[in-house]
């Protein structure tokens, strides 16, 4: 089981990654971590912030519906969602929904956070307050 | 319509209520004027920024909109303060779009605010002030 840590300005948490609903895409992102960047609050999603610097990840997205790999519309506090579209992760901390322009869009659900989500989401619930913060996801 | 100036990052935007629309809450408004307070980004809405100050709340639903534009400026109910459009945005939430009193909008400045609107996104939240004209 693939589990990776994720940090969020200073804040760090474990998330195990669906290996067994997205093995494709999980694959490859585990071949692109680390990866660190700084993330900025949605401002369609509700409590979920989002990555600004691409992650391309290699996908032949016309193998699947939805053009994505275990495509959800909805996302559970502590999801960790993947839009190939944009390049982009992005990871709900409480009531959220990924959405964009247009309405609610269908995301890659990658993997979740394990335990306590309490510190993490404080972290992200500032990202409106005080704007953008270090992210890092690493192997474990 | 009475005029108002909208003031952020040492510039000043006039700007209008619409009191024949929205009297009583454009009233209220007006009361309550000057008001200082941070803004930050919405959470469900687009390009739009709220205000963070408290106006008594009315009952009326007045001059209700379910499409925003920018330069717009919204009341909402419950949640209070103002909002400020500046680029692609509707007011909305968990689930889905809010109709919301429209009260006034901006004269000027809306590329301003749109670029307060991305500097907020990034540096945090910012100051903006309401005063009468």
């Amino acid at each position: 089981m693939k589990r990776i840590a994720v940090e969020l300005d200073g804040v760090t948490v474990t998330a195990v990654l669906y290996e067994d609903k997205a093995p494709v895409t999980v694959a490859k992102l585990w071949e692109a971590l680390p990866y660190e960047d700084r993330v900025t609050h949605g401002k369609w999603s509700g409590d979920m912030f989002h990555t600004n610097t691409d992650l391309p990840l290699e996908l032949d997205t016309t193998q699947w519906t939805f053009g994505m790999e275990n495509p959800v519309g909805f996302q559970a506090p502590g999801e960790i969602v993947y839009l190939p579209v944009a390049k982009e992760i992005a990871i709900a901390y409480g009531e959220a929904r990924f959405a964009w322009i247009t309405g609610a869009m269908m995301v890659s659900a990658l993997g979740k956070i394990e335990g306590d989500l309490t510190e993490f989401a404080k972290k992200g619930e500032r990202l409106q307050w005080e704007g953008a913060k270090r992210f890092v996801l690493r192997r474990l | 319509m009475k005029r108002i100036v909208v003031e952020f990052d040492g510039k000043a935007f006039d700007a209008v209520l619409y009191d024949e629309k929205a009297p009583i809450i454009c009233n209220n408004i007006w009361n309550a004027l000057p008001l200082e307070g941070p803004a930050t980004n919405t959470k469900w809405s687009g390009d739009m920024l709220r205000l963070w100050v408290q106006i008594p709340e009315p009952e009326a639903r007045e001059n209700m909109s379910q499409l925003q534009n920018p330069g717009d400026i919204i009341f909402l109910h419950k949640w209070n303060g103002l909002r400020f459009v500046y680029g692609q945005a509707r007011m909305g939430g968990p689930s889905g779009a809010h109709h919301t009193p429209l009260v006034g909008r901006m004269l000027g400045g809306i590329e301003e605010l749109a670029a307060l609107g991305k500097r907020v996104e990034w540096e945090g939240a910012a100051t903006i002030r309401v005063r009468r004209a």
